[in-house]
């Protein structure tokens, strides 16, 4: 096996684990934003599976977390994804650019690219000076991913973590 | 019919003409009837993947829909083979007390 494949490999697992404890996490009396963490992390690893076997260097690759919508796009060209729902790469373009705002807002959920602004980890200040704290926060992604695209874009995540090697290694 | 299944009825009735609304691959949702005071939806949408099951994710109560919602997503012919058994419906879910919303009488 290469390095390369073995990093692919590596980062699948784990964000097979992170989506696992996103899954698990169904008890009403767990704020939300520890699901959007995981949820966040599954997307983040997932995208890096698949990008560590791009152009993008390791090093770079390990310290980004701007990687799901990268790996969205990346994935409307992949032709056993083509195959798999009868689309053209024009519709599958299509598809998927309706779902790309929302894995936007799942890849703004991490705290290096949240800006200093909300997301499901540390406090922060909001534009009035108050200090918000994630677990007393509505995020509004709650509302998105309960939309009839935000769960098209669950079942995809769902779909490419267990089908990765069928679809990108074949 | 009590005060509390009037209610979480109005909720998944606008949750559903919602959805039609937002999403023209709609054909029909399915409410999946249950004891507990939670929404199980299942969407029929001709432009998804095909898994072969039915998983639904869960999404905590909120402001807006004050109930736990469980969402499930299938492709027309993933639905039919759920009708026919084909496909199992999540642990807990069933069949026997389920209703059937088309586009065509939500949306009119």
């Amino acid at each position: 096996m290469t390095d390369l494949r073995a990093w692919q490999l590596a980062f699948l697992k784990q964000a097979r684990a992170d989506w696992e404890a996103y899954q698990r996490i169904d008890d009403p009396t767990w704020p939300s934003c520890h699901r959007l963490h995981f949820l966040q992390m599954a997307a983040e690893k997932l995208g890096k599976a698949l990008l560590v076997a791009g152009d993008m260097s390791l090093e770079r690759i390990t310290h980004t977390h701007a990687a799901f919508v990268k790996f969205m796009r990346v994935a409307r060209n992949n032709h056993n994804l083509q195959k798999g729902l009868g689309m053209t790469y024009s519709q599958l373009k299509a598809h998927f650019n309706r779902l790309l705002s929302i894995a936007n807002e799942i890849e703004v959920l991490a705290p290096t690219l949240a800006q200093d602004g909300p997301n499901p980890e540390y406090p922060w200040l909001d534009k009035s000076g108050h200090i918000l704290v994630p677990i007393d926060y509505s995020f509004p992604l709650m509302k998105l991913l309960q939309s009839p695209q935000g769960a098209q874009l669950l079942r995809y995540i769902r779909y490419f973590l267990v089908e990765f090697e069928k679809l990108f290694f074949e | 019919m009590s005060q509390n299944h009037q209610h979480l009825e109005s909720v998944v009735e606008k949750l559903i003409h919602e959805h039609f609304e937002q999403e023209e691959n709609l054909e029909k949702i399915v409410w999946i009837k249950s004891d507990k005071p939670e929404i199980r939806l299942i969407e029929v949408n001709s432009q998804t993947i095909t898994t072969g099951d039915v998983q639904s994710f869960y999404f905590p109560p909120s402001d807006e829909i004050p109930y736990a919602l469980k969402l499930a997503e299938v492709t027309p012919d993933e639905w039919q083979r759920v009708l026919r058994s084909e496909i199992p419906l999540p642990v807990g879910w069933s069949l026997e007390n389920h209703q059937v919303f088309s586009r065509d009488l939500v949306t009119v």
